[in-house]
């Protein structure tokens, strides 16, 4: 035990070095990467989609996540808040288009047809992080007494990059 | 069980070398992607999350590198690094399970396709953790340099 104490501040000084010289390698590996690569070492992410999404009583999920309710479709339905013409052009398999815009003709009409009571769970996307009309879509159902939304932030731009199912003819 | 005690510190050096290089190439190479992962945990101030995408890895890829090439101390002190940090990750990674938060773990890629984080993540981290004392027991028993 007394040598285990003797060797404790050798040990933590150790631990000191290590971390002073990874901070230093930090350093200059963001310094020469190319200005676009570079990461600024501060940034608001209380900005970001996903902060905003969680601020307004959203539920975030990920890809693998959607890609196993895609996989075996439940209850939940999926809503995608992009134009009617970037719908048809692709979508995630089993996705409706409901642009924000439209949600007060086009919902009712939905909700019947399909049946949506409030214990129905909806997952909405839209292009990626840098757009927010799913975010809003999310927002409207949560005011419309569905509380239970999720918002899939990295959209069709990453899900069609990483390889996600595509749907190309439009949703009936 | 002595004999086979110099065998077992030496696999264990060279797997967690392997898995703590391994995982900070990744990330390195990636650090806007590894930044998003780590926002992702929601546990850190929104300012301090990449500072440590940016520095994190270079702790993994040292302490890997010290775990193979350091001797006495310095590979104590990478263990010991190496110890902590499995212990946070799987605090990290239990936390958001319990809050129910969907992630992607970011542990060894940053793809977005990856599995998300689970139990399983816990558990490896946890199976990780018996070499890494082992190393540091070992390497504080071993006479400095």
């Amino acid at each position: 035990m007394s040598r285990l104490r003797k060797q404790l501040f050798p040990l933590l000084g150790a631990c000191g070095a290590i971390l002073c010289l990874a901070a230093a390698l930090a350093v200059a590996a963001n310094l020469v990467r190319p200005p676009a690569e570079r990461l600024p070492w501060t940034a608001d992410w209380s900005r970001h989609l996903e902060s905003r999404a969680a601020a307004a009583g959203l539920k975030t999920a990920t890809m693998p996540t959607l890609s196993r309710l895609v996989a075996a479709p439940g209850p939940a339905v999926l809503l995608d808040a992009r134009s009617p013409a970037a719908h048809a052009a692709g979508h995630i398999p089993g996705a409706l288009s409901l642009p924000p815009g439209d949600f007060p003709e086009c919902f009712p009409l939905l909700a019947e047809e399909g049946d949506w009571t409030p214990a129905t769970p909806f997952w909405v996307y839209c292009e990626g992080y840098a757009c927010d009309d799913a975010l809003h879509l999310g927002q409207t159902l949560l005011s419309a007494g569905f509380p239970d939304v999720t918002l899939y932030a990295g959209g069709w731009d990453e899900w069609s990059r990483h390889g996600g199912a595509v749907e190309t003819e439009d949703a009936p | 069980m002595k004999r086979l005690w110099p065998l077992w510190i030496v696999l264990s050096r060279a797997v967690l070398a392997a898995v703590f290089v391994g995982a900070a190439i990744a990330k390195i190479n990636d650090p806007a992607a590894f930044a998003l992962s780590v926002f992702r945990y929601r546990l850190l101030p929104s300012a301090a999350v990449n500072a440590v995408a940016l520095f994190l890895p270079f702790v993994e890829l040292l302490c890997g590198a010290l775990l193979v090439a350091g001797r006495g101390r310095m590979r104590a002190a990478a263990a010991l690094l190496v110890s902590g940090m499995l212990l946070v990750f799987t605090a990290a990674i239990a936390l958001n399970l319990l809050r129910g938060i969907d992630i992607a773990c970011g542990c060894f890629t940053t793809d977005p396709a990856a599995g998300t984080a689970g139990g399983w993540n816990i558990l490896r981290n946890l199976a990780l953790l018996l070499p890494a004392v082992s190393v540091l027991l070992d390497s504080l028993r071993s006479p400095s340099p």
